[in-house]
C-alpha cells in the first residue's frame, strides 16, 4: 500500500520561499489596487448591489445612508477622517457582520463588502467638478 | 475489506472536518481582524491527512462531503459555492506542492490555506459581480501564511504521533 516515504514534518527552505512567494504576492496585488486610480482631490463612493451600480456619491459632508438589499438593512455612515472623508458600514442586520467590522475606508481601491445582502461599497478618485450625476 | 475500511475511514474524517469547522465558529478571528472568511482552517489539516494518507481521489470525496453537509447544516446553502471553490483550490494547490522535493508538510499547508482564500475572494467576486472583495487579498493572504503555518504544525504532529502505528502513505 505504501508507494510514498514518509512526508517532510520539519520546516525547510522550500517552505520558506512559499511563504515568501505568498507575502510577494500579497505586496504585488496591494502595490496594484493602490496604483488602480489616482487620488483625486476628492473621493467617490460607489455602492454596488447584485453587482450593478446602485449609488454613486461624493464624500464630500457628512451623511447617513441607508441601503436595503435581499432583506437587510444596512447603515451607511460618511465621516470626517484628517484632511478627507471615510465611509463605513455603521450598522447592518446581516448574518456575521463582517461589513461593520471591517471598519472606515478613506482611500482610492478600498472596499467594503456585505456578502448576504450582496451589497459593496467601493472607493474611487474623482476629480473636482468633473462628476457626471450625484444620486440621492 | 479495504475499500470497506477506506470508505469508512473518508466518513470518519468528514465528520472530523465537520466537527473542527463547528470549533472554530466558536472562536471567530474576526475580532481580531475584521475582514469576511478569516478563519484558521481547522478543517483543512483533514484534508491535508487525507491527501497524503488516502491520495487525491479520497481526499476530493472527503473535501465535497465536508462543504456539503457543512452548508447543509448551517443552512446556508449559498456558502457552498465559496467552500467548495475555496476547497479545491486549496486541495489543487496542495497535490502541485506535495510533489516538489524540499517542501515540508509546512510548505504544503501554507500553499494550501493562499490559496483557499484565493479560491474564496475569486467566489466572492462572482458572487457581487465586483472587482470589490479583491481588496481584502493583501490581507488575506499574509494571514494565510499564519494560519497555514498553524495548520502545518499540527499536520506534521499528527503525522508524527501516527508514525508509529504503521501509517502507510499514498
Amino acid at each position: 500500500m505504501s508507494t510514498r516515504p514518509f512526508p517532510k514534518l520539519r520546516p525547510t527552505v522550500g517552505d520558506v520561499l512559499v511563504g515568501g512567494a505568498v507575502l510577494l504576492l500579497a505586496v504585488l496585488c496591494g502595490l496594484w489596487l493602490r496604483g488602480g486610480g489616482e487620488d483625486g482631490r476628492t473621493l467617490s463612493a460607489v455602492v454596488s448591489i447584485d453587482g450593478a451600480e446602485a449609488d454613486r456619491f461624493l464624500l464630500v459632508k457628512e451623511e447617513e445612508r441607508i441601503y436595503k438589499s435581499r432583506g437587510y438593512t444596512l447603515h451607511i455612515r460618511v465621516e470626517k477622517s484628517g484632511t478627507g472623508f471615510s465611509v463605513a458600514v455603521t450598522d447592518s442586520d446581516c448574518p456575521g457582520k463582517d461589513c461593520v467590522h471591517t471598519g472606515a475606508i478613506s482611500r482610492v481601491g478600498q472596499s467594503v463588502v456585505c456578502l448576504p445582502a450582496r451589497l459593496s461599497i467601493q472607493l474611487t478618485g474623482t476629480q473636482d467638478g468633473s462628476v457626471d450625476a450625484v444620486i440621492g | 475489506m479495504r475499500s470497506i475500511r477506506q470508505l469508512t475511514l473518508c466518513a470518519v474524517l468528514t465528520a472530523m472536518a465537520l466537527a473542527l469547522s463547528y470549533l472554530e465558529n466558536l472562536f471567530p478571528l474576526s475580532g481580531a481582524i475584521a475582514l469576511p472568511g478569516v478563519k484558521i482552517g481547522l478543517a483543512n489539516i483533514v484534508t491535508v491527512f487525507a491527501l497524503y494518507v488516502l491520495g487525491p481521489g479520497p481526499a476530493a470525496l472527503v473535501l465535497t462531503a465536508r462543504c456539503l453537509l457543512g452548508s447543509l447544516f448551517a443552512g446556508n446553502m449559498n456558502a457552498l459555492f465559496f467552500s467548495l471553490l475555496g476547497g479545491f483550490c486549496a486541495m489543487g494547490t496542495m497535490m502541485l506542492l506535495r510533489r516538489v522535493r524540499g517542501i515540508s508538510v509546512y510548505g504544503v499547508s501554507i500553499g494550501g490555506a493562499a490559496a483557499h482564500n484565493c479560491g474564496q475572494v475569486a467566489a466572492a467576486m462572482v458572487t457581487l459581480g465586483n472587482s470589490a472583495p479583491l481588496y481584502y487579498l493583501p490581507v488575506l493572504l499574509p494571514v494565510g501564511v499564519a494560519t497555514g503555518a498553524v495548520t502545518g504544525l499540527v499536520s506534521a504532529c499528527l503525522f508524527q504521533a501516527l508514525s508509529r502505528t504503521g501509517l502507510h502513505f499514498k
